[in-house]
Formats: structure tokens, sequence, C-alpha cells
């Protein structure tokens, strides 16, 4: 049985800070925004009224939401699978047996201390579309005509890659870590018995960091989700049209913007919902629960 | 160890300066703030009105900020009168005006003034038009007022064998011209738009028609826009058609243009004037201006007035009184005259206009005097008083994304304009029901 | 034979490295660009075709950056804002994890399951009324704004938990024979073997704090209270043409604090957070 320190009020007043901030600013803003979510007023705060569901059957009759929403998961879904990939790839170069690990590790993880507006601004320069380099590069090598203030499509791919780039730090240091987990004689064994090296990643290290695998799917899922708004913002401003119009996107120009404060709480509320679905499948299928971040 | 230490160090640096940064400091002046969204080159001009304003006036001290753009200082300023702390005077674009007018926080300059403090005859016409509101009140203060020209590369005119003393001024010419320049292989595009929606606006007011109902919202609350009528349609299908022929091509919603005409990958830009000395010194080329093209087809009317003017909000007698001041210097003769100079914003008032003359300034520098000209021969109609409407920064967002799928190809001009006129007039719905 | 299977190997080794440095670079390109960018003057940024060319106005662009949005007020505020923060909530986050295991408590596990709420709740899912309760509080545009909603952490609070349940028993058993109070067993005994973890957790919310971007956007007014990553989407906003080697060169500065963070603590990081969450 666990041994415990007999005090009684002690361990109240050790986790009541956590407890107090929770509540006040997080669980009572929360409760606010359900409220919120049915109510509607003018741009200055006049001629408040309660209008029910009506902010939800707006959002889901206009097409806009529903634009953004399906940009916002072919955002997510590419950016986690391209950085993810990218970022095993990489993970598995690094864990051959080679001179200078440590240099070539840091080189490669320090995207980690990125922000995502400064991936937003490098990417928009190396496509921008007079004069950058990447523009030039496919104009001299594709005869490709590359603007992304015209082509939603381009400025979509760029906030994506510009997204999954500014996680390969992250990705790598977690695939390294699994990578090194898995047994060097279960390896060889493998390799003993005529495995080719594709065989025994494919059949025996995949499956061993499978667990890894999973909780970088959330934590790229989440990061695509609710952490990316300073990118679009610096890079494209959802534009051009709605091409990169992500919720986190929508939701602050709702509130902060056009001041629709109605309609930007029903898309809090729902963008809870998204959050539940991915913790519930991280509890569900992960072993254990795993956190990041705040 | 020493990691623990350097960390301990860190906490009570930070903590220190923390509580430091914390207690405000107490003053005796008159203290106002000043949000504004001028930046870059125009940054230092402000700065030094308001050094300005602060040596000249010991018991009023002005602190500007750079609130981002017109767009972010309009939410911000939004959002802080809502939290009951408002700053005292900001810099509004001219499409925030409708929403501007409804603040209960925004008090007329109008009413703060005392009878015969300005002479507001002095002030250009259409500029004063357009800040006055239904009630025949000057609401704002004129403070940088621009309108759209065509600046072009006088180069790549020559070398097209073009003459380059004599741009185009009708659309016909923007097509011959055009052609010739993308079919000698000196420029791949012939002309770029900045701000391609404000574009379009001017592009009615130029053919002396409404933008929206109502008067352009003059007579009464706009309730519709009527930019999928003509000449709208006919104006956006000639760009349309232009787009197909590479005589135009799209390069963003603001002034991410300008790089595309400064690397010399486009012949003309139709940007805004505020441009003028940007553009003139950046570039590695002989720049002209001259007025935005017009299609000849249609009626002249006049191009009216972009940039942005300053609200004071309400606050204590004292802090109002002062804010007037400082609007009133920043808007007048000397100021005026200044800030054109080192800007391109065309002075908005007649004094300056003068004075400039006296001096020589416009025969040495040309390129500043187009605006000018431009909004001076504008008929005085509502069409030219330009429009408003509530939400319009929403609106421009829409038409912008029509231009877009236009050039994309993804809609007709047709279809594009009757989408985006159907959500422009569900916005303003929106809008009017909640005021 | 023997011979041709040493040059195989040969070729492999160095397909292998030469596979690393183009991935390597590659993922290096865009900040490399960026720093080239920042030392040329402005024409050289729209210089067609683009080479990478480094320019000779490093000086001038870094201050210019630095001057036109004042950043190094920005940075001070941002440095001060994350390090503050981070140091709070890692306290917080010890004492709670402390609680959970060490003690035996009525509400022990809902206070546990509290704490995932901060996962649960991020930023955007409750902007508008937490704005409206910093107005109620007249916090806006302050220090106060920035920091204190972000004091409660879920990752910390767990990580903390799981390395405590690791602290041996006896190790506890002992300390309560010898009638050592518990607050004392945290400061001699926890907090010693926990650097490791408290180190990663540092770059985790340093980084964290440092990057955040949509709720200063939010909360802050005043440029005595802007953070330094708003400070570039103000280089951005020029209100003309982008100045890119000014934005770059403010990009770069921005960029060195985590940066350096990261460096320091890279080790601490990967033994005392990825090894220990990434399962």
């Amino acid at each position: 049985m666990k041994s415990y320190f007999p005090e009684k009020v002690l361990p109240y007043l050790l986790v009541a800070p956590s407890i107090i901030i929770i509540i006040i600013f997080l669980v009572y803003p929360f409760i606010q925004a359900i409220w919120g979510s049915l109510i509607r007023g003018g741009v200055w705060g006049a001629n408040t009224r309660f209008v029910g569901l009506g902010n939800y059957v707006e959002l889901f009759t206009s097409p806009d939401y529903l634009w953004t929403l399906g940009r916002t998961f072919m955002f997510a879904t590419f950016a986690t699978l391209g950085g993810m990939a990218f970022s095993l790839g990489l993970a598995v170069l690094l864990n051959q047996r080679i001179k200078g690990r440590m240099f070539f590790r840091t080189a490669v993880i320090w995207p980690y201390a990125l922000s995502p507006v400064i991936a937003g601004v490098l990417w928009a320069l190396l496509f921008d579309p007079s004069s950058g380099l990447f523009t030039y590069l496919a104009e001299v090598m594709f005869g490709l005509e590359l603007n992304w203030r015209t082509d939603g499509t381009l400025a979509f791919i760029i906030i994506t890659i510009a997204a999954a780039w500014k996680n390969i730090g992250y990705n790598v240091v977690f695939f390294l870590a699994g990578l090194q987990n898995v047994p060097e004689q279960v390896l060889e064994s493998a390799e003993v018995d005529g495995a080719s090296s594709f065989q025994r990643f494919w059949k025996i290290s995949i499956p061993l960091i499978s667990p890894t695998i999973f909780f970088l799917l959330i934590m790229n899922y989440l990061y695509a989700f609710f952490r990316t708004f300073g990118l679009v913002d610096v890079a494209t401003q959802g534009g051009p049209g709605k091409s990169t119009e992500i919720l986190t996107y929508k939701l602050y120009q709702d509130a902060f913007v056009f001041f629709d404060g109605g309609s930007a709480n029903a898309q809090s509320v729902l963008l809870f919902i998204f959050i539940v679905g991915f913790t519930y499948l991280q509890f569900r299928y992960a072993q254990r629960g795993v956190f990041y971040g705040s | 160890m020493q990691k623990r230490k350097s960390l301990f160090v860190f906490v009570l640096v930070s903590a220190l300066v923390f509580s430091l940064t914390l207690t405000g400091l107490a003053q005796d002046t008159v203290e106002l703030k000043f949000w504004h969204a001028m930046s870059g080159a125009r940054l230092e001009p402000v700065n030094t009105l308001v050094e300005r304003f602060n040596e000249s006036h010991p018991n009023i001290e002005v602190d500007a900020t750079f609130t981002g753009s017109y767009e972010e200082t309009l939410n911000k300023a939004i959002t802080a009168s809502k939290g009951g702390n408002p700053p005292n005077i900001i810099q509004s674009y001219e499409v925030g005006t409708q929403m501007m007018w409804d603040s209960p926080y925004v008090v007329p300059i109008e009413d703060i003034a005392e009878p015969g403090d300005v002479d507001w005859g002095d002030f250009l016409n259409v500029v004063r038009r357009y800040y006055t509101n239904r009630e025949g009140k000057l609401v704002s203060m004129p403070f940088n007022s621009s309108t759209a020209i065509l600046y072009y590369n006088k180069d790549m005119f020559s070398e097209a064998g073009l003459d380059p003393s004599n741009p185009p001024s009708t659309y016909e010419e923007v097509e011959e011209m055009g052609s010739q320049l993308v079919e000698s292989g000196v420029a791949r595009d012939a002309l770029t738009y900045g701000w391609p929606t404000w574009i379009f606006e001017q592009s009615h007011y130029w053919t002396d028609s409404l933008y929206v109902n109502n008067g352009n919202g003059r007579e009464a609350r706009a309730t519709e826009v009527l930019f999928n009528r003509e000449p709208g349609k006919k104006i956006m299908q000639t760009w349309a058609d232009w787009e197909d022929q590479d005589i135009l091509v799209y390069g963003g919603r603001e002034y991410e243009p300008d790089s595309a005409f400064l690397s010399q990958r486009v012949a003309m830009l139709a940007q805004s004037t505020s441009h003028a000395k940007d553009i003139v010194e950046t570039a590695p080329f002989e720049v002209g201006t001259t007025f935005l093209p017009r299609p000849a087809w249609a009626d002249r009317g006049g191009t009216t007035i972009g940039g942005a003017s300053l609200y004071i909000f309400e606050d204590s007698e004292e802090k109002m009184e002062a804010a007037w001041e400082f609007v009133k210097f920043i808007s007048s003769t000397e100021s005026a005259v200044y800030w054109h100079k080192q800007t391109g914003y065309f002075p908005i008032r007649y004094s300056a206009l003068r004075k400039l003359m006296n001096e020589g300034w416009f025969a040495d520098n040309p390129n500043f005097l187009t605006a000018f000209l431009q909004v001076l021969t504008a008929k005085r109609t509502p069409a030219t008083s330009g429009a408003v409407v509530g939400r319009f920064p929403q609106i421009r967002d829409i038409v912008d994304e029509a231009v877009t799928s236009i050039f994309a190809d993804e809609k007709t001009v047709e279809k594009a304009l009757e989408d985006a006129a159907k959500e422009a007039n569900m916005v303003i719905e929106r809008y009017n029901e909640s005021q | 034979m023997g011979v041709s299977r040493a040059k195989w190997e040969l070729f492999k080794r160095v397909a292998l490295y030469l596979t690393i440095i183009v991935a390597i670079t590659i993922v290096c390109f865009p900040v490399i660009y960026a720093a080239i960018m920042s030392t040329r003057d402005l024409q050289g940024t729209f210089r067609y075709p683009p080479d990478l060319m480094p320019g000779n106005s490093a000086l001038s662009t870094y201050s210019q950056a630095w001057n036109t949005v004042n950043l190094g007020r920005l940075m001070l505020n941002s440095g001060i804002v994350a390090v503050s923060t981070s140091i709070i909530k890692i306290t917080l986050a010890m004492l709670a994890a402390f609680a959970i295991v060490f003690f035996d408590f009525r509400w022990k596990y809902l206070a546990f399951g509290a704490t995932f709420l901060t996962q649960l709740l991020p930023v955007p899912v409750k902007i508008v009324p937490t704005f409206q309760l910093m107005k109620n509080f007249g916090w806006v545009d302050s220090y106060y704004a920035l920091t204190v909603p972000y004091f409660a952490t879920a990752t910390g609070t767990f990580l903390f938990r799981q390395f405590f349940m690791s602290v041996p028993e006896d190790l506890v058993d002992a300390a309560r024979v010898d009638g050592c109070r518990p607050m004392k067993f945290l400061k001699d005994i926890l907090i010693p073997l926990s650097w490791n973890n408290i180190g990663a957790l540092f770059l985790v919310e340093f980084v964290y704090m440092w990057n955040r971007y949509l709720w200063p956007l939010v909360v802050t007014e005043s440029e005595s209270m802007r953070v330094s990553q708003i400070g570039i989407k103000m280089l951005m906003t020029t209100g003309s043409i982008n100045k890119w080697n000014i934005i770059m060169a403010g990009a770069i500065i921005v960029l060195l604090p985590p940066l350096v963070v990261l460096l320091f603590l890279q080790k601490t990081f990967i033994e005392g957070f990825v090894m220990r969450t990434g399962k």
C-alpha cells in the first residue's frame, strides 16, 4: 500500500492555486461562452437578444462555416501526415550509426523553437509572387507562374508546408526517442533471418513505435487546429478568397473584426467538441494519457 | 548547480522588472492616446507632427501608437471602447466611416469645435463631403487623403516602343498599350491593381455611378450594394478579359502588387497616391503617374478619396478639448504641407495647395500633382462623395473573393458579382438590424 | 568480391551522409534564406532572378527592425511574460502533483482530473468571454492578462505526478520516520531529484509562451505591452511594399531567445520530457 503524509489540510492548499486558476480562467469563461453562443448583439454591444440555437443554425446553414471546417480538416490532415512522414524519415536516418549525431540532431530539432508567426513569414518570402526564390525556381524548372495571392490552392499548400515544417523539430525528437527504444537484438535477429532493412523497419520498428506515432498524430492535429492562427494571420489572412480560412482564423475574425460575439462563441463551443473528440481518441487508443504545451 | 543558480537569477530579475513596470507614472499634463495605422515611410512624419504638437503645447502630451493596419486599428478601438478604456483619438479608414458614425463613443468634431474655430470652407470639397454625415455634420477631421492613380514604368514604355509621356487614360488605351507591352516581351503583364476592390469602387465613381443604394448611403442608411449591375458588371468583364490577355494581373489585396511593379515584371500599377514617395524613391527606373484610366463608354464622374481621418472619442471635457487642439494642429495648413511632401497623400486644404504652388513644389514633383488634379476635377454628385455602408471592410473582403474567383476562372463575372452582392446584402442587413 | 563489398559499404555510407545533409539543408534552408535576405538593402530584395548572395546592409536592416516597432521593449515583454509564467506554472504544477501523489485526500482524483481541463480548453475555445473577464478585472493591456490565465498546466502536473510516482517508497518512508515535514521533503529531496523535469518543462513552457500570438493580439493595446510575435506582424504591416529585409531581420531577432533556450536545455528536454511523455 502506498504510504502518505498524514497532513489533512495541506494537500488542499497545495492544489488550490491550480484549481482556482482553472475555475476562474477556464471553466467560468467556457460556461460564459456557452451562454454567449445563444445570444446575438450589435457591433457596439447594443441591441442584444436571445436567439436560442440561432447562431449554430446559421453556422451550419451558411456555406462559409462548412467550407472553413472542411479546409481545416484538410489542412490538419495534410500538415500532420506530411510533416510526420518527413520527420520519421529523418529520424530513421539519424538513428543510424553515424558520426556527429548530436550535431545532426540539433540541426533538425531546432524548428521546435520557431513560432508559427515566423514560419509564416519565412514561407511567404520563399514564395513571394514577384521575387521569391521558389517562385523563380518553379518558373525556370516547370514553367509555372506561381502567385499565391491569386491562387488559393497554392496558398493552401504553402501554409500546409509551413505548418508541417514548423513541427519537424518536435516530431523528430519524439520519433528518435521511440526508435531508440526498439531493441537492437530483435532487429539483429531479424537480419540474421534474412529480413531486408525495409521489412525490419516496417514489421518491427513501426509496430514498436506505434504509440509514439499515435501520440504525435494527436499532437500534430491539435497543433494544426489550435496553434496555427499566427501563421495564417501573417502569411495569408485567410485568403485569397477563403482558401486558407481555418477555424481559428474565422473565429478571430467574427469575434474581433466583425464583432459578432454570438457566432464566435458558438464556434468556440464547436471547437470544444472537436477537442473532446481528439482527447477521447487519445485516451481510448493511447496506452497512456499524454500532454503537451499549456 | 550552475543551471539552478542562473534559474534563480532569472526569477529574481524578472520579478523585479515585472513589479517595476507595473507601477505607472503620475503626470499633471493632459495625456492623450492617439492610435494610428501609419507605418513604414509614414511613421516618421506622423511622429514628427506629434512631437511638434507636444512641443508647442506643453500642457498636452500626445502618446502616438502604431496599432497595426487600418482594420486592426479600428478593431482595437472598438474593442477598447467596449472595454471602457478607449483611446482619445484614432485614425480610421474611409470604409470604417459608417461604423464610426454609429458609434456611441465617437463625438463629431463639429460638436466640439467652437463656431469660427476652423474655416471649413478651406477644406477640399471632395474631402469634406466624404466625412460629412447624413445630418450634415463633419464627424471626423480629415487627415490623410489619397486617391487611386496610375503609376507606370517610363523605361518599359520606351522599350516597348510607346511614348513615355503619353500613358493610357481610357480602358481602350490600356488595352492597346497593354497588349503592346506584353507582346513586345517587355513586361510579363501590363497592369496590376493595388487594393483591387478599392479600384473597383473608384471605377464606379469614375463613371458617376453609385456603389450602394440610397445615394451611396448619403441620403439614408444604405441597404443594398449596386455593384452587381451596370456599370459594375461591364467594368469587371473588361478586367476579366484583360486578365485573359495577360494585360492585367491580380497581385494581392493591398500593397503586395507594388513589388511586382518595382521588380519590373509589370509595367503599370494602379495604386493609392499615398505611395507616391515610396514608389518613386524605391523604383530603379523612371516612374510616371497619370489619372486612373476610365472607361470612355461611360459618363465622367470623378474618383473620391481614400485614406483616413481622425475621430475623437468621448472622454472628459478637458481631454476632448485637448484632442480637438491636436486634430486641429494636425490638419493645419503647415502640417498639411509637411505631411504631403513627406508621403504623397494630397494636401486636404486649398490654402496648403496654394502654398505648395507658390513654392514651386509641383513643378519639381509633377507626380505629386496627379492625384490632386484628379479629385479637383470630380463632378459634385453623390457618386463622387463615396459610398458609406455598415461593415464595409467585410464587404471589401467579399468583393475581393469575387475578384479572385473571376481571375482564377472559377466563376463567371455575372455569377461572382451576383453571389458577392447576395452575401454583402446579408451582411448589411445583419448590421443594420443590430443598430 | 571482398573489395566490391567494401566499396558497396562505403557507397552506402556516403549516400547516407549525403541524404542526411540534403534533408537537413531542406529543414534549415528557410532560415538561412531569411538570414541572407536580412543583410540586403531594399532594392536587393526585389532582385530578379533571386540568388543567394548576402548584401552588406545588415547593420541598417537589423537596427531598422529593432527601432521601427520598438523591438527591444517587445522582447523584454515577451521575456518577462515567458519567464515568469513558466516559473509559476512549474511551481503550481509541482505543488499540485506533490499533493496528488504524496497525500490521501478526498478530492484528489477530481483535482487531478480538473487539470486536464487546461488541455480541453485552449484559448480559442473561450476567447470572447475570457477577454470580457479581463475587461471586468481591468486587466486589458497589462501583464496580468498576458500571464495569469495561463498559470495552470496539465502537462506539468502530469509530468511531475509521473515522476513523483517513480520515487522509491523507501525514500518516503524513511523521510516520514525521521519526522520530516512534507514541505521539507519536497524542498530537500524531491526538487533536487526533479531538475531534469524542471528544465525540460521550462523549455516547453518558455517556447510556448514566447511564441504565443493570438491571445496577446487580442488583449494588448499599447505599444508598451506588445510582445515580440506581434512585432513581426507589425513589420509585415508596413502599409506599403513588404520590406523583406527588415521583416527577416526582425524574425531572426525574435527567433533567437527560444533557440538559445532550446540549445541549452536540449538534453534535459529529451531526458526529462520526451522520454517521459512520448510513449
